[in-house]
């Protein structure tokens, strides 16, 4: 199955990443190809991608007793994301691991890419508060 | 027995749909179906799940009585062990309806129970609702010694809520780096599905602003909280247009104490708002909304 992993380091304390992944409705403010977030249930959401308003796409973000993670599933395209957060000094460092389900492997490239700037966008928003630019 | 299984399924399975107060006819005929049958310990759980689904309707009235009638149930068949989850609840619901003398009765009771049963897991959980009931009532130090002391391996309660407190208990008693100690930790412990994490996120909001406020960060305080109100306006809606306000937020393998209101956080945090820019804020940090 392929898979890639992918870190980045935010200078926003782990309290104000961690607002940011645990709150899905917050997800288009960071993610990217997210255009809107139907929470429907705890843990559960529909996500609209960038462009496609009538595609609506399944997810659940899930946590894990014993592991400090959080997931987020692809119940449509069963893509599947381990996120995980560390303090580092007055910081945090955000990992990923993705993993693609074979029938999808032909996204891999772009969700690396994806996976980049959203970890980027991801530190920004923690950090200032806002967006980054276009 | 049929009675009881399928009044008991009937009841849960209205729950899960956010029809609250139609679960109660179902949960009230299992009860006493079961009661019929001699078998207390399942009634314990009829009534327990219909008291939870008062609270979730805003009955706490409603949801005492059901207490009531499943401690009634269960009283001198020696299930202590579930007595004891009933006085939480009982605490629990009198916390909502204001009625903290009574709420602190429940919690006490409960804490002499466990101190009977001598389970520590038992203990904590008593000294958490303690500890939640010192702290609507603005008795700081001694909400932050109880809510400490029950953040022991397996207490059944929610850890990351129960650090939350225990933070606002610490900023609202002048100590905010002992306080943002405790919310680092929040974020660092795991999470489970019934800690409802989407939930966490405007509670968290809160006591940032809480810490900045005990740091005299005015500013930074009411942008906190600001956006706490608008966590728990957000949470609201989107659970509003899942069916119902709390369909989502009813644990129900922790009957009536693992239920989020978010209409009574999102009223704290308003709350708080409001001493906070208001020109009468003068005890700061002591303003609670219980």
């Amino acid at each position: 199955m392929p898979s890639f992993h992918d870190t980045t380091t935010s200078a926003a304390p782990p309290e104000d990443v961690w607002k940011l992944l645990y709150d899905p409705s917050r997800f288009p403010d960071w993610w990217a190809g997210i255009e809107t977030v139907e929470v429907t249930s705890d843990g559960g959401y529909t996500m609209y991608p960038d462009g496609y308003p009538d595609f609506p796409m399944a997810q659940l973000l899930g946590t894990h007793l014993d592991q400090r993670l959080v997931t987020v599933s692809c119940l449509v395209s069963d893509l599947r994301f381990e996120w995980r957060l560390e303090p580092i000094g007055d910081g945090t460092r955000v990992t990923v691991d993705v993993e693609i389900p074979d029938a999808e492997a032909h996204r891999l490239d772009s969700q690396r890419e994806i996976i980049r700037t959203s970890m980027n966008q991801l530190a920004q928003l923690a950090t200032t508060g806002q967006r980054l630019g276009p | 027995m049929r009675t009881y299984d399928v009044g008991h399924a009937r009841a849960l399975a209205l729950m899960r749909r956010g029809r609250f107060v139609d679960s109660y006819g179902p949960s009230i005929a299992a009860g006493e179906a079961i009661d019929r049958a001699d078998r207390p310990d399942l009634a314990y759980g009829c009534w327990a799940n219909a008291a939870s689904a008062a609270t979730a309707a805003g009955e706490h009235d409603r949801a005492l009585e059901f207490l009531d009638r499943g401690m009634a149930a269960i009283s001198g068949r020696g299930l202590q062990s579930l007595e004891i989850h009933l006085l939480a609840a009982r605490s629990f619901v009198l916390r909502g309806l204001g009625r903290f003398q009574e709420a602190r009765s429940a919690a006490e009771a409960e804490h002499a129970l466990a101190a009977q049963l001598a389970q520590p897991e038992l203990l904590a959980m008593a000294s958490h609702d303690l500890g939640l009931i010192a702290l609507d009532q603005c008795e700081y130090e001694r909400a932050a010694d109880l809510l400490a002391e029950s953040l022991i391996d397996g207490a059944p309660i929610s850890r990351p809520v129960t650090r939350l407190a225990l933070a606002e208990a610490l900023a609202r008693n002048g100590q905010p780096d002992r306080a943002a100690e405790q919310l680092r930790a929040t974020v660092l412990e795991p999470v489970r599905t019934s800690d409802f994490p989407a939930a966490l996120v405007p509670r968290l909001a809160r006591v940032q602003g809480l810490i900045a406020l005990a740091h005299d960060q005015t500013e930074e305080a009411e942008r906190r909280i600001a956006e706490s109100i608008g966590g728990w306006e957000r949470l609201l809606k989107q659970t509003v247009r899942a069916e119902s306000l709390t369909t989502v937020l009813a644990d129900l393998g922790r009957p009536v104490v693992g239920l989020v209101e978010p209409e009574h956080e999102l009223s704290r945090a308003r709350a708080d708002l409001h001493a906070l820019t208001s020109s009468t804020w003068k005890g700061r940090s002591n303003a609670v909304v219980p």
